[in-house]
């Protein structure tokens, strides 16, 4: 259980997937403007996060090692992925029409999104178990989430505060990004 | 082999998995939204400002009279045909854009720019390179931006928009940082090519903190015995307050000390020996018109600058902009044949030389002033307009009117029809009213009125 929870706060704090390791930053600023938003795609990114763990682990290890195909992991992955997110996205769709408006062309995007493609690959690599795979991309998950969670927080904020006119839009966000990340390399100093 | 095999197993299964889930989740979606997004271009470029073609759709099913926002649609006959089937009756409005800036190569440099030929990069840094705040970059974003290539860049730096090509869709109007483009009913036949609502009022300022302390001025404003004409005699301020009174920025005020006044009296002194003219270094302007007038002769102004100015009284188009604008009140008409006649009051700021809309009057300083680094009053672009308001007089039909937020005449495009004698054209001296697809730059023409 130790485990699974270090493998948890490891993919969430200290190797958190856009402050530290710089993966799918897309999204990052591009849903970052308002803190529901960034909420839901934070949301549907981790589900696909674990979704696409799950199956992974399992081709990964009854299709791929058996066979001895592992060089075919990057295409299956993404083979993987990318239904996935066809298949989150009909049932947006089908389910809130307005979250489907709101994240719009991200949602496709999640398919390119390359933590969710980090994630498959770190958990094949690292030759995590089956809950320790769940663990880690659930925590790659919720770092996506607190990530854009603070950083919409930020970015509401400096909408309303005394910007200089060319820093105005995204050179502030990138700035503010850059120092938001600085402050999660503390967490590096964790123990686990 | 096997390889090849899993991945088209795989791939089976989702394609099954996939179908399945969108026969069960599928949405039953407006049959005419369907079929609008099946004539639409099915891009997505975004030129309308919706995020997507599906998105334009369905706001162009409540609403029909947006189809031009989608040029690529507008300007295929076919597709606009097919859509008025889909709606029945007429769809879009034709709009057309024009550039309201009569500046380009007339307009002055606020600093030489070089880096990428951009208006939205440019105009990041300082509001962008023109000496006019309202001014066109010339770096042609609307060029780029526009789907149908209706705008090429003019020899003149302004921006051509053929009107053929252009269907109103708006996004150069979008796209263009100074906001100087706009959409106007496609009937409409003329437009003011100006965007800069400036009453000098900045530039005024700069010209005043400018020559703060490099004039003089010197007064006797006590009463004191001095030697004069071969005797002792009292000289100074008699406290006629005349001056208060000329005095055109109020630089002047009259005070009394409050040790020897009680409060009962306050209102009821005005000339007294008790009191004292005190004059303002921030505001005096040091135009003279004090020294002119004290019967004691002991004001003693020095002038920042000294000059000359001239007037072509032909050229004078009787618009009174010098006359009301002037900040010392230095002009006026004579009673004989209207014609303007300077005082010898003037500070030489250029103000009257700017908001002449024919280039009448000319202010000249000396060659030893100029040295002083004295900010005049220049228009920062040949063609602004000078809101000489001659267009609104002009007009038979009523349809311009003085828009006091934006100090510019705004056309009524609703009464601005049928009309044969386009005398808006011919009473603006710079052109800045043009006609709609003759937008050509003209010069100023040298105006000679007829009296």
């Amino acid at each position: 259980m130790n485990e699974l929870l270090a493998l948890f706060l490891k993919y969430a704090l200290v190797n958190n997937f856009i402050l530290v390791m710089f993966l799918g930053l897309c999204p990052f600023f591009g849903v970052s403007k308002r803190l529901s938003d960034a909420i839901r795609m934070g949301l549907s990114v981790t589900f696909v996060m674990v979704a696409s763990a799950i199956i992974t682990w399992l081709i990964a290890n009854f299709i791929l090692i058996p066979f001895n195909i592992e060089f075919m992991e990057n295409v299956v992955f993404i083979l993987v992925i990318a239904s996935f997110v066809q298949l989150l996205e009909m049932i947006i769709r089908k389910t809130s029409i307005g979250l489907y408006r709101t994240l719009g062309i991200y949602l496709p995007l999640i398919t390119t999104n390359c933590a969710v493609l980090g994630i498959a690959e770190i958990n094949y690599t690292n030759g995590f178990s089956f809950l320790g795979s769940i663990a880690s991309s659930l925590g790659g998950g919720v770092g996506f989430i607190l990530a854009l969670v603070i950083m919409s927080g930020l970015r509401e904020r400096l909408e309303i505060s005394d910007v200089p006119e060319s820093l105005k839009g995204l050179p502030i966000a990138f700035i503010t990004a850059s120092l938001l990340s600085l402050s999660f390399l503390t967490f590096g100093g964790l123990r686990i | 082999m096997i390889e090849i095999f899993t991945i088209v197993a795989i791939g089976f299964i989702f394609a099954l998995a996939l179908s399945i889930a969108a026969d069960r989740l599928k949405i039953v979606m407006d049959e005419k939204v369907e079929k609008t997004i099946e004539i639409l271009p099915g891009s997505n470029c975004g030129a309308c400002g919706f995020s997507g073609c599906s998105a334009f759709a369905e706001t162009l099913v409540k609403d029909p009279s947006l189809a031009n926002k989608c040029a690529q649609t507008y300007t295929d006959e076919e597709k606009v045909e097919a859509l008025a089937d889909l709606f029945g009756g007429e769809i879009g409005k034709k709009q057309k854009a024009v550039v309201l800036c009569n500046g380009g190569i007339n307009c002055t440099d606020k600093f030489e720019y070089d880096g990428e030929r951009s208006c939205s990069i440019a105009a990041n840094i300082y509001k962008g390179n023109k000496a006019c705040d309202y001014g066109c970059l010339g770096f042609g974003d609307c060029v780029k931006v526009c789907p149908t290539l209706a705008i090429k860049m003019g020899d003149e730096g302004i921006p051509l928009i053929d009107l053929d090509k252009c269907t109103g869709c708006g996004a150069c109007v979008d796209i263009c940082p100074k906001k100087i483009i706009l959409i106007i009913p496609e009937e409409a036949p003329v437009f003011v090519a100006c965007n800069n609502p400036t009453l000098w009022d900045d530039d005024l300022d700069a010209f005043f903190s400018s020559i703060h302390g490099k004039g003089k001025f010197t007064a006797i404003l006590d009463r004191i015995e001095a030697y004069k004409d071969k005797r002792y005699q009292m000289i100074g301020c008699t406290r006629c307050l005349k001056c208060i009174d000329i005095c055109p920025r109020d630089a002047l005020e009259f005070t009394i000390s409050e040790k020897t006044l009680s409060t009962t009296d306050v209102y009821k002194i005005t000339k007294t020996d008790q009191g004292r003219i005190r004059w303002s270094d921030d505001l005096c302007v040091y135009c003279k018109r004090c020294e002119k007038i004290c019967p004691e002769s002991v004001i003693y102004v020095e002038k920042p600058l000294n000059g000359s100015f001239n007037i072509v009284q032909d050229k004078c188009v009787e618009c009174e902009n010098c006359i009301n604008l002037c900040p010392v009140r230095n002009l006026s008409f004579t009673d004989d044949d209207k014609k303007i006649f300077f005082d010898e009051f003037c500070i030489y700021c250029g103000f009257c030389e700017a908001v002449c809309p024919t280039s009448a009057i000319t202010v000249e300083i000396s060659a030893e002033d100029k040295l002083k680094r004295i900010k005049r009053i220049k228009n920062s672009c040949s063609n602004i307009c000078r809101k000489c308001k001659l267009c609104i007089n002009a007009c038979d039909k009523n349809a311009i009117h003085w828009d006091e937020e934006q100090n510019l005449p705004k056309i009524d495009y609703e009464r601005c029809t049928d009309c044969l004698s386009r005398a808006c054209i011919d009473s603006c001296p710079l052109h800045i009213i043009k006609i709609i697809g003759e937008e050509k730059v003209k010069s100023p023409i040298l105006m000679t009125t007829t009296r």
